[in-house]
């Protein structure tokens, strides 16, 4: 069986590469060699779903060996159930995405070269599989090098675009920024594991005899190093300009799954090679965990970019995803291993929901752009009578996001809240406070996704078209629709049928925490399904679902009794007088002013009206209203930081004198101290 | 068995039926205090009835979101219905979900709501969707923390079982952190359900309204379905309020006496809380929109309070 | 019997609550008249829960106490407040040098110090009235905290008299009372000190026509 499903994954590398390769040798025809990496990466997606399934239901440790003679470096891959699970959400993603990518990149045909778009897909697609499977520290590195480095090319696929170039060059910058960090944490880790390996099966070992202050030190250093991964606050800079920079397929990814290798790094640290930990570890990744959700969805809110707004909505969610692991360290370090798992559960389920309801608002976000050939919401308005699929697909994702039940989203926010809930079995009140303080911001965060994502759909969809771009909309091809339909079903599913992927996280939860939670979180409900429930409660999002149906068959069937013949006549609608036209309906920057207002310290909104008079001063010719938001953290965090390195570099530029003997001098010099100090 | 199947239906029936007949006493009341005769307290039965018999009319620029709404509004409303307790302690669906789906079933109401407010290209729609959600995310965490409070007093998050537990263990209630929770969750109720210091559910003047607002485009069947839904919504949580703080009377098991009794203190105890909302009504006047988070910050304040209280103190 | 003290205990517990509840209201909001409302309201709750422990504990002095104080927090001095403010003409609303949202924030954390702090002291010592220390420390700061934010001279008489409150419910709560001479010299103070400041409150709307005590500024040199 091991060998079977070892094969199954190294079958699934091979096509990825293969894809990308063949995507590559059709040089005449962009198209073909498009479509053809493109349906390998979808089959090797299909392959590593396979593999990922097999070993999650099986429970299945896997190790891949590669033995190259008298290397130095040691090509081990580790499938362990964290690593399957991270499997399956990056391939189902990875599947949907190559689907949808067939019809998308017709948008690029005779623009860009569609072939460097599956090349560089089907690494990107290997290279994640590869960041959670690697088992050794310096392959991680590689992968995870490579990882980033496709991605940005991704990020500049457009690029004639000036901005895509200063996004993408911000990425690569930040996300270097963090792999620096990652490597020192390596070599700290390092020097306690006693062998040359750098195998991850010796950091494991690490844990229990590193000194605190090390510890602290790799903490430190990783939750900055996969904190810029993840776009935590206030390392969140390059994600909501990369994300919209990026195309819409790939953006799915981006930000459905690529930021989520930084919580399996989370996971990894933090779970296996660095415990036990203390208690203020979890803390501090709890409450950075909460304001990054509340922080990314108040910019979410003002952004009037659909894609920007996708992108802060996404640190807002990894935000909840880190408040699940956070509070799982917590329950961890003071030994309060089934709440551990249960808080585990909830930061998983809702990391693969996530990748779910956000590639599918990216989908439908790039059928926006596919349609209408802008992302400014302020431009839209009427969608919803011209793209009449990719309606009620937005619907359900922007539905689900807001986590309005029975959708997924729900699901996991309900387990967030049952796991903040337990909370009172700390020992400690003063972390008691912060965990219910947690809880308090995460019910505030949910309702501004809410006021987010209903301005998000209303504006876009809703009432009349405000520009020409939105009236002349048609809606995209049948494929791309296919693809969105099967996530959003997927949003259905996962929310009706929680036990499936509970059953799932549970085996990952045996191989992490050593606890067996599923017996004591399932049971039976009145249709003799299993439902959820915890210690406080249960839940039956089934039987919920089954009541409102049956429900809603009642009440239409009394009101059709009442009155048979229900006649709709068909006006326009009443605005005081005037017939009704798209400049007075609300805009987005309208229905979020209130907010605005509200969170004036944060936000600092700037607005300006300017008048234009005709010539005598009486009739107003146009007027001009400007409004934004001030970007407090550039101006308070990242210019200090940027105007210190400027300085330094000042200070150290006499050492660049242009010249190649002064060069060559250096390395010269470099090479004479380090024989010296080796020859010690 | 046939108890789990009559109760259910006797609850629904109970919360629809009289609904209307809350927000006529309401209404009726305050005209008397005010010296007017007012209408009757039927009235918003004539309304309905008056409502449902008549066609609509539907804007050309709405969509079928339009038409979804009502309905969705209406069912999400009449599940919550069968989960809250309402007259007797033991709900046979209660292992439907707990208090935080029923939060979130009232805000899938809303979402649909607030975007039927968007689909007609009518301003004051929007604006009073804009206001809508703005009241109620600043309620909301309000409103988790005090049902927390609640739940960590009784270890559930399941009306049921915090009725029940609360209706036999009585001393519980005697807890200065439900008091503050009582406290936090009435400013929420009165937010939430759109009464005076809030939003004036009398005023059809545009700039002030808030709820009818979003509620301006309907008319006919949906008009009375979205009318009734908002009027089970104050009802429900009247409930919710009174059999969680004050949850003497309530029956206990399902016997045909235990229930008639239970509805009898039920009524008196609605009547009671609907007295409080008009007097409250009566003695402010609407409050500025942006003095409206200073309220609902003032309720935040006293639930965290409360669960801080119950920590520390615990 | 000891469901009876725990009922007893409980009750107090409840007054001292909606005694902060009141003081929270004198934070957020900026209406004068409702600040001595609260005021008034709150020396009532503490009358009712001296009366209360005076007969849980048979203490007879606190009878005397509870008595003076009535007359003197809930009658005399709200009506003496409401006097200066008619008589002197006083604009309705209240200047604070922060806006409310974050005074109400602060507040909180306030009283989070005021539980924290005392966490140790009320799980040894009291078994009973356990929220009685803490709110009685919450209250005399918070009333303090009202005398920095707040712009207007008779505001800060409001909050000089809520510290008075606080450390007269703390007294109570924890032992029972001062002797009863030392309430009396207590009382007799603050009678004192509100009616100095009610004349120092005449005496800057005389001088300055106007009572925020920014004015007091200007005398600066």
């Amino acid at each position: 069986m091991v060998e079977h499903t070892s094969h199954l994954f190294v079958i699934s590398i091979i096509l990825y590469f293969a894809g990308s390769l063949f995507a590559l040798c059709f040089y005449g025809w962009q198209r073909v060699g498009n479509y053809i990496s493109l349906i390998l990466a979808a089959i090797a997606s299909c392959f590593s779903i396979a593999t990922a399934v097999v070993a999650l239901s099986d429970g299945l440790t896997i190790r891949l060996d590669f033995t190259v003679y008298h290397a130095i470096i040691k090509y081990n891959f580790l499938l362990d159930p964290v690593s399957t699970y991270f499997i399956l959400a990056i391939s189902v993603i990875g599947f949907v995405a190559a689907v949808y990518s067939i019809g998308y990149t017709r948008l690029y045909v005779n623009k860009c070269d569609t072939r460097f778009l599956g090349f560089t897909y089907n690494i990107f697609l290997a290279s994640m599989l590869l960041v959670v499977t690697a088992n050794n520290a310096v392959v991680f590195m590689i992968v995870w090098e490579l990882m980033t480095v496709v991605s940005f090319f991704l990020v500049i696929y457009e690029h004639e675009n000036p901005a895509n170039m200063k996004a993408g060059f911000m990425y690569l910058i930040m996300a270097h920024i963090g792999a620096v960090l990652l490597s020192v944490a390596f070599f700290i880790m390092f020097a306690y594991t006693g062998t040359w390996d750098f195998g991850f099966d010796d950091f494991r070992k690490v844990g229990s005899h590193m000194p605190l202050i090390y510890k602290n030190v790799v903490f430190f250093l990783v939750i900055i190093g996969f904190g810029i991964k993840a776009g935590i606050f206030p390392l969140h800079l390059w994600l909501p300009m990369a994300h919209p920079a990026a195309p819409s397929n790939v953006s799915m990814v981006m930000s459905g799954v690529m930021i989520k290798t930084a919580i399996y790094g989370f996971i990894r640290f933090y779970f296996e090679f660095l415990t036990p930990c203390p208690p203020w570890w979890g803390v501090v990744v709890l409450i950075i965990g909460a304001s990054s959700a509340l922080l990314g969805i108040l910019y979410a809110l003002t952004e009037r970019d659909i894609k920007t707004l996708l992108a802060y909505s996404s640190i807002e969610n990894n935000g909840i995803i880190i408040i699940g692991i956070g509070l799982s360290m917590i329950f961890k370090s003071y030994n309060l291993m089934a709440l551990s798992s249960l808080a585990m559960m909830a930061g998983l389920y809702h990391l693969v929901n996530h990748a779910v309801f956000k590639s599918l608002l990216f989908g439908c976000a790039g059928n926006i752009y596919y349609a209408t050939h802008t992302k400014n919401i302020e431009e839209l308005g009427g969608l919803i009578k011209r793209l009449r699929v990719t309606a009620p697909l937005f619907l359900v994702g922007a539905l689900a996001i807001s986590a309005i039940p029975p959708l997924n989203g729900f699901l996991s926010e309900w387990l967030i809240f049952q796991s903040i809930l337990n909370g009172f079995h700390i020992p400690s009140v003063i972390v008691k406070i912060i965990t219910i303080i947690c809880g308090a911001v995460v019910a505030l965060t949910g309702a501004l996704v809410a006021t987010c994502f209903v301005k998000a759909f209303g504006i876009s969809f809703l009432a009349m078209p405000r520009s020409d771009h939105a009236k002349k909309a048609k809606e995209v091809p049948v494929i791309m629709l296919v693809s969105m339909g099967l996530l959003a079903s997927l949003c259905v599913f996962l929310g009706i049928f929680p036990v499936k992927v509970m059953m799932v996280i549970n085996s990952v939860n045996i191989h992490l925490l050593n606890t067996n939670i599923l017996p004591a979180i399932t049971s039976y409900d009145w249709l003799h399904t299993k439902s959820v429930q915890t210690n406080f409660t249960e839940i039956s999002p089934k039987s919920a679902t089954v009541l409102g149906l049956m429900l809603l068959a009642v009440t239409f069937g009394v009101l059709t009794l009442i009155k048979p013949r229900f006649v709709k006549k068909i006006y326009e609608t009443w605005t005081c007088g005037i017939s009704p036209e798209p400049r007075l309906e609300y805009t987005a920057t309208a229905f979020t002013r209130p907010f605005k207002t509200i969170f004036s310290n944060l936000y600092r909104p700037q607005s300006e009206v300017r008048t234009e008079y005709s010539v005598p001063n009486f009739f107003v010719k146009s007027m001009t209203y400007v409004s934004d938001v001030a970007p407090i953290f550039e101006k308070y965090f990242y210019s200090p930081v940027a105007q210190f390195v400027l300085s330094m570099s000042n200070m150290v530029r006499w050492v660049h004198t242009g010249s190649i003997h002064i060069y060559l001098t250096y390395i010269f010099i470099t090479l004479i101290i380090l024989i010296l100090f080796v020859g010690k | 068995m046939t108890a789990e199947i009559i109760l259910p239906i006797l609850q629904i029936l109970v919360v629809v039926g009289f609904s209307p007949l809350v927000k006529g006493f309401i209404n009726k009341i305050e005209a008397r205090l005010q010296c007017r005769r007012g209408a009757s307290m039927f009235q918003p039965y004539y309304n309905l009835v008056k409502l449902f018999r008549k066609d609509a009319v539907v804007s050309e620029t709405s969509s079928w979101i339009f038409r979804a709404t009502p309905y969705i509004t209406f069912i999400s409303v009449l599940i919550i219905s069968l989960l809250v307790p309402v007259l007797s302690s033991q709900v046979p669906l209660n292992f439907t979900g707990d208090i935080i789906l029923i939060i979130y079933l009232f805000a899938l109401a809303r979402f649909f709501l607030v975007l039927t407010s968007l689909d007609t290209g009518s301003a004051f729609g929007g604006m009073g969707g804009s206001r809508e959600m703005m009241v109620s995310s600043m309620a909301e965490p309000a409103m988790i923390l005090s049902f927390f409070t609640v739940a960590l007093t009784v270890n559930s998050t399941n009306l049921s079982n915090i009725t029940s537990t609360l209706l036999n263990n009585s001393i519980l209630l005697l807890n200065p952190s439900l008091i503050l929770a009582f406290a936090a969750l009435t400013i929420v109720l009165i937010a939430e359900t759109g009464r005076i210091p809030v939003d004036n559910p009398f005023t059809h003047l545009e700039l002030t309204m808030i709820h009818e607002g979003m509620m301006l485009e309907f008319s006919g069947r949906y008009l009375a379905l979205v009318e009734w839904a908002s009027s089970m919504k104050l009802l429900l949580l009247l409930t919710i309020l009174v059999n969680i703080f004050f949850p003497w009377g309530i029956a206990g098991g399902l016997t045909f006496s235990g229930l008639i009794i239970a509805f009898a203190l039920y009524v008196v105890k609605i009547g009671f809380f609907a007295f409080l909302i008009v007097i409250v009504e009566m003695s402010f006047a609407k409050i500025r929109l942006f003095r409206i988070p200073n309220l609902l910050g003032t309720a935040f304040i006293l639930s965290i309070l409360a669960v801080i209280s119950l920590y520390v103190v615990r | 019997m000891t469901q009876q003290i725990i009922v007893n205990s409980r009750a107090i517990d409840i007054l001292a609550v909606l005694m902060l509840m009141t003081t929270i209201v004198l934070i957020g909001t900026s209406r004068l008249r409702t600040c001595i409302w609260a005021y008034a309201c709150r020396s009532f709750m503490l009358t009712l829960a001296s009366g209360l422990i005076a007969y849980f504990s048979g203490i007879h002095h606190i009878y005397i106490t509870t008595g003076i104080s009535l007359a003197l927090k809930v009658i005399v001095i709200p009506g003496f407040l409401f006097y200066i403010v008619k008589k002197n003409n006083i604009k309705k609303e209240v200047g604070s040098y922060m806006n409310y949202t974050l005074a109400l924030i602060l507040a909180c954390g306030i009283i989070l110090i005021a539980y924290y702090s005392t966490q140790n002291i009320i799980q040894f010592e009291n078994i009973f009235m356990r929220h009685c220390l803490p709110i009685a420390l919450s209250i005399t700061l918070l009333g303090f905290f009202v005398m920095i934010i707040r712009k207007q001279a008779i505001i800060q008489i409001i909050g000089l008299i809520t510290m008075e409150d606080g450390m007269f419910f703390a007294a109570l709560s924890t032992s029972y009372g001062m002797p009863l001479i030392v309430e009396l010299g207590l009382f007799f103070d603050i009678l004192v000190s509100v009616i100095i400041m009610g004349i120092y409150v005449y005496r800057i709307k005389e001088s300055f026509d106007g009572i925020d005590t920014d004015f007091l500024r200007d005398i600066r040199e």
